[in-house]
């Protein structure tokens, strides 16, 4: 009797009560205050804070050096003042963050693989220059980063600060593009893609979230409202300036199409191809009559003056050559995230 | 004596798994034993087991990858206790306390509390003085805590709770042939298979339904030898043997979830002393030599652990 007094004793003792503790190496951890997003909708998804690594030094070859990529796979396009960087999905799906410099901005690429949304964010934060890094949390299935200034938590598709000192502030984002490897290529065989010299051993030839970008019955986390309008997986340029939100299917474009559309009473050209797999969308500044122009990468519109548009939105030929024009506020993703983030969101539709 | 001491013994330390995903560890059972109880009449005995799983290779299918920033390991306390109703019939309950600790360069994550409650019947379908053959079954019952939150009151992730929230099936069997070639030289095959539930409400409240979830089910086989040799203080038992694991990917939304289940490969060693017949102390370790495994994911490289065991026979 009594050894088993003994034991239960020192199990007592060993066990204690049920708790957590979190030690976290930024000080503010523990009195961020309020969320700006429900709670208990966010998510941990597991490999905790900085599980996934970010991009913190990445390295680039050139176009013709790349042999890791197939035609189909997603890239992230990024230029600006004449330099030009491909940010491959099959990377991004893997790290989430890439923390890079082009010229004199300084950006975080983020990218989401559960809801399939890049976008490219300032990194200047309060005037001090940072790299955002992966929380490992997820609010409507969507990444969460965090900027390693402050350590507040951003959400990626709203694209605000949810949580820390900065809560409430928004983003500045900078103007991407996605579009397939293969047109990639023919559109900008000179640009600079990121090579798998990560600094991290990850099998880049593997996609690590098996048939989740095409089968539209699976997500891995709830999301706070389910928008069946469309197959949830359909990849659609969102607009999510100002009050209108609004959706453009890749299913609209088929071979090739140039939109004209208006949004909160500004014109926008929406222009995109099914086939070279992309969707660009800017504000239209005197350009009238515009059609696609095909096989001439990245040139993918004119207008009846000549005025040639590229896949970034410089006008590179014509009255207007020079001239850049102003990227509206939008990023590719999966349909069922916008209908979960913007509940109602506009479909366009013929 | 020494026949009836080594049929009492052949099975002990060696791990049936009736615990599972309260003591997870990415997609990792902790081996909290439960094994064969005594076939002596109105036996009882009480186990004190302490676990310690270092979870720190990163594989993706079977290759190990570098620079992993993450970093886990799980402890599991148990308290086991043990009835022989006859030499036919025989009862186990199991209650663990587990640790989980899931560490990055940017934080330290840590939950601690109770997990699910495991309890077990037994039937010895055959016990001769050299042969023993028991089936078992075994129901875990959603006792554990699974509202561990970690930084920001966020929820970790289930497997970084304690408890399940599901209720979980076992059946297993296990063979034994004492005197295998040798004199005192046991040999030991145990087999079990367990279906885990899905906990649908996983991180519900009044206004969130919360996720379901489930651990994938697992097939687990592990044979072995046990070898007893007579000190003049009592009894020195080494054990070794292999294991084989098989778990389907884990459950999200309805969905396997990515980089989750697979199957292992590892090799159980332990040595317990016996000073007599109602107490034993063993110390053990298991060490992976291959996985293959779904995807990427981090996984356990060693397993120690020590165990106490108190028996009273009250016939």
């Amino acid at each position: 009797m009594k050894n088993i007094l003994f034991l239960l004793v020192f199990i007592l003792l060993a066990c204690g009560s049920s708790e957590t503790q979190t030690n976290p190496q930024q000080p503010s951890e523990n009195t961020r205050g309020e969320w700006l997003i429900p709670s208990e909708e966010i998510f941990d998804g597991g490999p905790g804070k900085d599980g996934i690594p970010s991009v913190d030094d990445p390295k680039f070859d050139d176009v013709d050096e790349v042999n890791f990529l197939n035609d189909n796979d997603l890239i992230i396009g990024v230029v600006h003042n004449g330099e030009v960087k491909a940010y491959p999905h099959p990377i991004l799906d893997w790290h989430e963050i890439i923390n890079d410099e082009i010229d004199d901005i300084a950006f975080a690429l983020t990218y989401c693989p559960l809801t399939g949304t890049g976008v490219a964010w300032d990194r200047i934060i309060n005037g001090t220059k940072t790299t955002f890094g992966v929380s490992g949390k997820l609010y409507n299935t969507n990444l969460i980063p965090y900027d390693r200034a402050t350590d507040s938590y951003w959400s990626q598709i709203r694209l605000d600060c949810v949580n820390g000192d900065l809560a409430g502030e928004e983003i500045k984002t900078f103007p991407i593009f996605e579009t397939s490897w293969k047109t990639w290529k023919k559109a900008y065989p000179d640009s600079k893609v990121l090579n798998t010299d990560t600094g991290f051993s990850r099998n880049y030839d593997e996609y690590p979230y098996g048939d989740y970008q095409t089968n539209n019955s699976r997500l891995l986390f709830p999301v706070s409202f389910v928008d069946d309008r469309l197959p949830a997986k359909e990849r659609v340029l969102g607009l999510v300036s100002g009050e209108t939100k609004r959706a453009y299917s890749i299913e609209l474009f088929g071979e090739s199409r140039v939109i004209q559309d208006q949004i909160d009473g500004t014109d926008i050209l929406i222009v995109g191809s099914k086939s070279d797999n992309y969707i660009v969308a800017f504000e239209n500044q005197n350009l009238s009559n515009l059609s696609h122009v095909a096989n001439q990468l990245p040139v993918i519109a004119e207008d009846d003056l000549g005025n040639r548009i590229t896949m970034s939105g410089e006008i590179v030929a014509g009255p207007l050559a020079g001239s850049q024009l102003k990227p509206v506020d939008s990023f590719m993703g999966f349909f069922f995230s916008f209908g979960a983030f913007y509940e109602g969101i506009e479909i366009f539709e013929d | 004596m020494v026949y009836r001491l080594l049929t009492i013994l052949m099975f002990q330390g060696i791990a049936i798994h009736m615990q599972a995903q309260t003591c997870c560890s990415a997609g990792v059972p902790i081996s909290t034993f439960m094994e064969i109880a005594s076939s002596e009449k109105n036996s009882f005995s009480i186990q004190l087991n302490h676990e310690y799983r270092s979870i720190n290779w990163l594989v993706d299918n079977n290759t190990r990858l570098e620079n992993d920033p993450r970093s886990r390991y799980g402890q599991n306390t148990s308290l086991k206790f043990d009835y022989s109703l006859n030499s036919k019939w025989a009862f186990s309950a199991l209650i663990p306390f587990v640790h989980h600790s899931r560490n990055t360069t940017s934080e330290s994550q840590n939950s601690f509390g109770l997990g699910d409650l495991g309890l077990l019947m037994q039937y010895n379908v055959l016990s001769k003085s050299l042969y023993s053959l028991n089936v078992v079954a075994g129901i875990d019952l959603p006792i554990g805590n699974t509202s561990h939150r970690g930084s920001s009151q966020i929820l970790l992730s289930p497997d970084m709770q304690s408890g399940s929230g599901s209720m979980d099936f076992l059946v297993g069997t296990s063979y034994a042939k004492t005197d295998f070639l040798l004199p005192f030289l046991s040999h030991f095959v145990i087999a079990n298979y367990r279906w885990n539930g899905t906990n649908d409400s996983f991180g519900s409240t009044a206004n969130f339904n919360g996720r379901s979830f489930a651990f994938g089910d697992e097939f687990m086989v592990v044979t072995g030898f046990r070898y007893m040799h007579t000190l003049s203080a009592g009894f020195l038992i080494p054990d070794a043997g292999v294991r084989i694991r098989w778990q389907d990917p884990n459950s999200e939304q309805g969905a396997d979830a990515p980089n989750s289940g697979g199957r292992w490969l590892s090799l159980p060693f332990g040595l317990s002393f016996v000073p007599d017949k109602s107490k034993s102390i063993r110390l053990y370790t298991e060490l992976p030599i291959y996985q293959n495994l779904n995807g990427l994911q981090i996984t356990t490289n060693f397993t120690v652990g020590i165990q106490f065991i108190y028996t009273r026979n009250r016939t």
